[in-house]
């Protein structure tokens, strides 16, 4: 049979119904966006939950030792693998601004990367970088001033560099009303704090050997907690990614798809045997039903495109292509299932059953 | 091609004999009459010659591996699909040319004076219409062996007339068919007669 005739054949057997494209369409897209759509929520609630955890600070790694941390090990860290940012930090006597010179105002001296470990924003020049609470007590921006007292000395402007939001979310106290006053100060500091995603066991091992040697006290030996941890110790994104229930449901719709197109095609048996006893050859009705259910796995594919398109533009995840790729998925396994299925059912049509399919309808 | 039957014999699930000793040979250029009372095992006999049936006595034997085209006595096809494209379909499966096919099929349409009906949808269909497409359909396969099942069961006396004159037509032209027929205007058509009567258990 020659491939124009084929192709002659499938076409007219989308265009009158005989292939049933119309309603198999409705069926598989429906099932495609179904699933692409339940598994890309089921995606977004991961990012959410990532989101939540590493903008409570629990991404965080505090290493203590009173008097006891090399500042410049602590910056070096910062270089490591998935260590977004590192800075050390020691408490320093408390200071007082001109407006308000009744209330003391918590003051930490902090290496110049300790900025970034909180998320300042911006941190940029010279100058101190305040909690936004405090900041908003005092009504200042970053690029602004203030008048700071310190050792009863006179009043100093000085630069507001940045501002940094600490909220009472369970994460460390001691912060939340604060001022950080970056140092080039190679001296010992009290903690470095470490911000790295994901998380690793060797940026752990990594704080530790930023203890300078007899860090710490038998009173207050050295430890190595967590910014906050009401959110829990670990979250290993890609475990719950990969481990997500939602995961099987390209396989699903690849399997539903398939009992789909095995079913539609089994309701043409009679058809099929009975071509098939015209002398058609059984390569040309394996390839004509795969002819035919490209009038079915576009649309399949478009809409499931389309339904990817959307979700990844409104934000799901911060990554557009593997949100699409993730999304053509359940399409593709529809696809491929349906069209499995199809030619299972034309291979599973039996010319010498004609009789009996004559019989069943 | 001819057929060899020799002491055919058949039963369904060891009940009882359909038929048995049945011997003949079936010869190009003949139609042969198909007759016995309903439930002697006619349908059963052409589908033992199709070779879909393995027999319960005896062997069929056919001299070359020529197609054999089995016309079922109720009429199946694609609802949806043209009279014309049915009659196609068999000579596009055998790499006529789409345009060569469809004029062949019209010509075969005529023959059986289907051709004002040809680009009517099969489910427009008269069952007299039906049957008679059926059997150009299965001539457009080119059989060697034509196996057809009561043919003029739905027809008026003049169509199948029409119809008996096309199968002793392809007779001569070398086909070896076999129609069972209860219809004894058709037997009468016909150059040889199986009773299966004769055979019986």
């Amino acid at each position: 049979m020659r491939w124009r005739a084929i192709t002659r054949e499938a076409w007219r057997n989308v265009v009158s119904g005989t292939s049933r494209a119309g309603i198999v369409a409705v069926v598989l897209v429906t099932a495609a966006v179904g699933l692409l759509l339940t598994d890309l929520f089921a995606v977004r609630g991961i990012v959410d939950r990532v989101d939540e955890f590493r903008s409570a600070g629990a991404d965080v790694l505090v290493f203590s030792a009173a008097s006891g941390v090399d500042p410049v090990r602590c910056e070096g860290i910062a270089s490591a693998p998935g260590v977004h940012a590192a800075g050390a930090v020691r408490r320093d006597p408390d200071r007082y601004i001109s407006t308000m010179p009744g209330s003391s105002i918590p003051t930490y001296e902090v290496s110049p990367g300790f900025a970034a470990v909180v998320h300042a924003a911006p941190a940029e020049g010279v100058g101190v970088v305040l909690s936004r609470e405090l900041a908003t007590t005092l009504q200042v921006v970053p690029g602004g001033g203030v008048h700071v007292l310190a050792d009863g000395s006179g009043p100093a402007p000085t630069r507001v560099a940045g501002v940094y939001d600490y909220p009472a979310d369970g994460r460390m106290s001691g912060f939340g009303f604060a001022m950080l006053v970056p140092t080039l100060d190679r001296g010992p500091f009290d903690a470095c704090w470490v911000r790295q995603w994901p998380q690793s066991a060797e940026t752990e091992v990594l704080l530790r050997s930023v203890a300078v040697a007899d860090a710490g006290t038998d009173a207050t030996p050295p430890e190595l907690t967590q910014l906050n941890t009401s959110l829990g110790r670990q979250l290993d994104a890609r475990a719950l990614f990969l481990e997500r229930p939602t995961r099987w449901l390209p396989l699903v719709g690849l399997l539903v798809a398939a009992a789909v197109g095995f079913a539609v095609v089994r309701l043409r048996r009679l058809e099929i045997a009975s071509a098939r006893h015209l002398r058609v050859p059984h390569g040309a009705q394996v390839l004509g039903v795969v002819l035919e259910s490209c009038a079915w796995a576009v649309p399949v594919l478009l809409v499931g495109a389309l339904a990817g398109a959307w979700v990844a533009s409104s934000g799901v995840a911060a990554d557009r292509g593997s949100t699409m790729a993730l999304a053509m998925l359940a399409p593709i396994g529809v696809v491929l299932g349906g069209i499995a299925g199809s030619v299972l059912g034309v291979v599973s049509v039996r010319e010498r059953a004609l009789l009996r399919y004559l019989k069943e309808r | 091609m001819s057929v060899r039957i020799d002491a055919l014999g058949h039963r369904f699930d060891g009940g009882p004999w359909l038929f048995r000793g049945l011997t003949s040979t079936l010869e190009p250029g003949h139609v042969y009459a198909l007759t016995g009372p309903s439930g002697s095992g006619k349908s059963t006999l052409l589908a033992i010659l199709a070779g879909w049936i393995q027999p319960a006595a005896g062997t069929v034997e056919r001299s070359d591996s020529g197609w054999v085209t089995w016309v079922a006595q109720h009429p199946h096809g694609v609802a949806h699909r043209a009279v014309l494209d049915h009659v196609a379909l068999p000579l596009l499966a055998r790499g006529v040319q789409p345009r060569a096919a469809e004029a062949k099929a019209q010509r075969l349409l005529e023959r059986f004076r289907l051709a004002e009906r040809s680009h009517h949808p099969f489910s427009a269909l008269s069952g007299g219409e039906a049957q008679r497409l059926m059997l150009a359909r299965g001539i457009a396969a080119e059989p060697s062996l034509l196996l057809v099942d009561e043919p003029t069961a739905q027809l008026d006396r003049r169509t199948a007339a029409t119809v008996d004159a096309v199968i002793g037509e392809l007779a001569r032209e070398g086909t070896v068919v076999v129609v069972a027929t209860h219809d004894a205007q058709t037997r009468d058509a016909c150059t040889d007669r199986l009773d299966l009567e004769d055979y019986a258990a």
